[in-house]
């Protein structure tokens, strides 16, 4: 199976490749070791954030520039070097692999391949910390990005461009809403990444087996680095991923880029920070642990048309201690996002998923790039949702109810349980509408409560089969016109005749 | 003054008769009254009523015969109106069946070309991790020999380098590293 | 002469003769430094390696099949 005349040839070919010249450059001596962080004397002419060779083969960043010393961080060996080895400047600051041949790979934040399918050879690469686009480089955001996810799309619309924080607690579907979004590019012409900072490896795989069997891998590229990767590659994971986005986004194509999650980016900042005794600030981060997260999320953007209109769409999440949206790092990424996905675990609990809370989530830039049929159904949604809400905590007193209020809660609740959607379960833009036009409709009266969902589902079925006419007549672009709207409603009511029959349909109010 | 004409002779034989009988002109006349009277007095009660109830009985036949007619055109009816929402029930349930179906088979389709597909790149997933298996074992003997060539020239270049080499290299280097710098 | 000149440390691998001992010495002059100190290191198994306060220039065959190596 080995040819091993290949190997020769490949030996040979490499050996020809070597430059024969001596080696001049600037070197210093480590005079301190430990947790990572190296300090060297030495080395004069240093510049910030330049890659440094130790001997051995090992690979440091600058960070610290000291008046008789800098401090750098190890990516590798850090048990491995010495005292008084020997450090050398290498002139260039810390590169990202780039290009094509990364989408379907899953990658460390220095480029490298993890998944087994052999060596990337890009012969392209930027640098990891890049400038954010200028202000008259930039354009407006009027393309949306669907999520497929009907409360998501329908009220927190996210347009190309755009930086929309996730943020919420542990185990609430922050990272499904991410892979949906990923999933529902499918054929949208949009090149995602996926960053995963310090995660356990477990969920990551679990990540990237569900992002393969959608299919989604093939224009997606997964940056990542583990919870057991030396805390500089957390530290660089998203600054990478960043840089890759760019690569396309320069070229006039629109990225996706999920940073998951920020708060073990800071995390992992603060240990850096404080092992290279830096002041430290409230809750121990550094001072500039703001400027950190902006100057990544500057870096999306969308560009103006002679830029090539290119986009980096990023949803970054955070996660939050009970409840807390309040603490530092959150408050800093909801200040400097252009709006929030608030997720909440109780209504995750409480079977509503995914768990949106509709009141605090806001998109600051999206409704503009929504699509027009949407933003025109949609318009009500949110008051009466929060009509319902109000409502229902009013009717915990347990008073009677007239008809009328009866009937605003029983629309209330199947209003949010059409919001209601499984994982992997994305809507297309048509189906979208064709739901928001039914559950604000008469028609949803007729089904039983505990059935939105199942009458949903089936619904949706129904007109994809027997009636492709009327979602061929949607333009989502357009307005819906009353007349396709009686259609629709039409065809609603006969599949609830289809399959509630008419006979208890109205008892239940 | 009697001329003998036959018609005079039967009256004549009537009159000799009806005296023989006992009976008058008169008495005639008399039985001929009451006949009247008693025809009269019949027809106006017991003829009349008869004949009332009679046409009664008719009518309300006539009635019954028409309610029964119209009885039997509303059953007909309904058979087919039962008919037709039967046959419409029909259409409906072959309509809804075939719906079903034809959900079912896209449904099991998807199902089938997702298996497929799935199956298709775990194949391929395979492949490539073999290939890659082989690679990574050929860049492991790459190594080694690198690796022992890299000693045998190490080796040989510190027995052999000779004086003139050395002063050689050193040159090169210290001629090299000038130019650069004034570059 | 000149105070504070730093030491330029000459690693070699074998005595070197007088024409090299110019040369190194106009090269560290070159680049503001009088003194020199060589070390005799076979280990390096040729060249020269100069090094002068931070700046290194390496010559040496080590370093050479060190690069090699690297690449392979």
């Amino acid at each position: 199976m080995i040819d091993l005349n290949d190997i020769g040839r490949g030996l040979k070919e490499k050996i020809s490749k070597v430059k024969e010249s001596g080696i001049q450059r600037s070197t210093g001596r480590i005079v301190y070791s430990g947790d990572g962080i190296i300090k060297i004397t030495g080395l004069s002419g240093v510049q910030y954030n330049e890659l440094l060779d130790v001997r051995g083969g090992y690979q440091a960043l600058a960070l610290n520039l000291e008046h008789d010393s800098v401090g750098a961080v190890l990516f590798s060996g850090e048990d491995k070097v010495r005292f008084g080895d020997y450090v050398y400047s290498t002139g260039t600051t810390l590169e990202m692999k780039v290009g094509e041949e990364l989408l379907g790979r899953i990658v460390d934040p220095l480029g490298n391949a993890l998944d087994g399918l052999g060596e990337i050879v890009t012969g392209k690469s930027r640098p990891v910390e890049y400038p954010a686009p200028a202000i008259m480089d930039r354009g407006k955001v009027n393309k949306p990005l669907q999520t497929g996810i009907l409360a998501i799309d329908s009220m927190i619309p996210i347009g190309r461009g755009q930086r929309e924080l996730i943020i919420g607690d542990r185990q609430t579907g922050k990272t499904a809403i991410a892979v949906d979004t990923i999933l529902n590019q499918k054929g949208e012409n949009v090149i995602c990444i996926y960053v995963s900072i310090g995660q356990k490896a477990s969920s990551l795989a679990k990540t990237v087996n569900t992002l393969r069997s959608g299919g989604a891998m093939e224009y997606t590229c997964v940056v990542c680095s583990t919870a057991d990767d030396a805390v500089p590659l957390q530290y660089i994971a998203p600054y990478s991923g960043c840089a890759l986005a760019e690569y396309f986004m320069y070229q006039g194509k629109d990225v996706l880029i999920v940073y998951d999650d920020l708060s073990k980016h800071a995390v992992a900042y603060r240990a850096m920070s404080l092992l290279l005794k830096r002041p430290a600030g409230r809750e121990a981060y550094p001072g500039d642990v703001f400027y950190l997260h902006s100057r990544l999320l500057e870096r999306s953007a969308k560009l103006s048309e002679a830029k090539g209109g290119g986009s980096i769409t990023a949803l970054p999440i955070v996660e939050t201690l009970a409840g807390d949206i309040s603490a530092y790092i959150p408050t800093n990424v909801i200040s400097i996002t252009d709006g929030q996905i608030y997720l909440e675990s109780e209504l995750f609990n409480s079977g509503v998923r995914p768990a949106v809370n509709v009141g605090l989530s806001v998109s600051r830039v999206g409704g503009s790039a929504q699509r027009k049929a949407i933003r025109k159904i949609s318009g009500q949604l949110r008051i009466n949702l929060a009509q319902y809400r109000e409502l229902a905590i009013f009717m915990q007193f347990g008073s009677d109810l007239d008809a009328e209020t009866q009937k605003t809660l029983s629309r209330g609740a199947k209003l949010t349980d059409t919001l209601k959607q499984r994982q992997y379960l994305n809507y297309s833009v048509k189906e979208m509408i064709v739901l928001l036009i039914v559950s604000q409709s008469e028609v949803i009266d007729g089904i039983p409560a505990k059935k939105v969902t199942e009458y949903n589902d089936g619904l949706l079925d129904y007109m994809r089969m027997n009636r492709q006419d009327l979602l061929d007549a949607i333009d989502p672009d357009g307005e819906i016109s009353e007349e396709l709207r009686g259609k629709i409603l039409a065809a609603a009511e006969d599949y609830l005749n289809y399959t509630v029959g008419d006979g208890e349909a109205h008892t239940d109010v | 003054m009697f001329d003998f004409t036959p018609e005079t002779m039967l009256l004549s034989a009537l009159t000799d008769m009806f005296d023989q009988m006992g009976i008058t002109w008169s008495s005639i006349v008399l039985h001929l009254i009451n006949l009247v009277i008693l025809t009269v007095g019949l027809y106006l009660l017991l003829f009349k009523p008869v004949k009332k109830m009679i046409r009664e009985r008719q009518e309300k036949v006539k009635k019954i015969e028409k309610e029964n007619a119209d009885l039997n055109e509303e059953v007909k009816e309904l058979k087919n109106s039962t008919q037709q929402v039967l046959s419409e029930a029909k259409k409906e349930a072959a309509a809804i069946h075939e719906n079903a179906v034809k959900v079912a088979n896209q449904k099991a389709g998807d199902i089938m070309g997702d298996a497929k597909a799935r199956a298709k790149a775990l194949i391929e997933r395979t492949e490539t991790e073999m290939d890659e298996e082989r690679k990574k074992l050929q860049s492991d003997v790459e190594k080694q020999i690198a690796d022992v060539s890299l000693a045998v020239a190490e080796k040989v270049i510190g027995r052999d380098i000779s004086k003139a080499d050395n002063r050689r290299l050193i040159e090169e280097s210290l001629k090299e590293w000038s130019e650069k710098e004034n570059d | 002469m000149i105070k504070d000149s730093p030491v330029a440390k000459i690693v070699v691998s074998e005595k070197p003769d007088d024409d090299i001992l110019r040369m190194v010495a106009e090269f560290v002059k070159a680049r503001g430094c009088y003194k020199t100190e060589y070390i005799i290191d076979p280990d390096i198994l040729g060249g020269i390696i100069i090094r002068i306060g931070d700046k290194v220039y390496d010559g040496s065959v080590r370093s050479r099949l060190e690069t090699v190596r690297r690449a392979l």
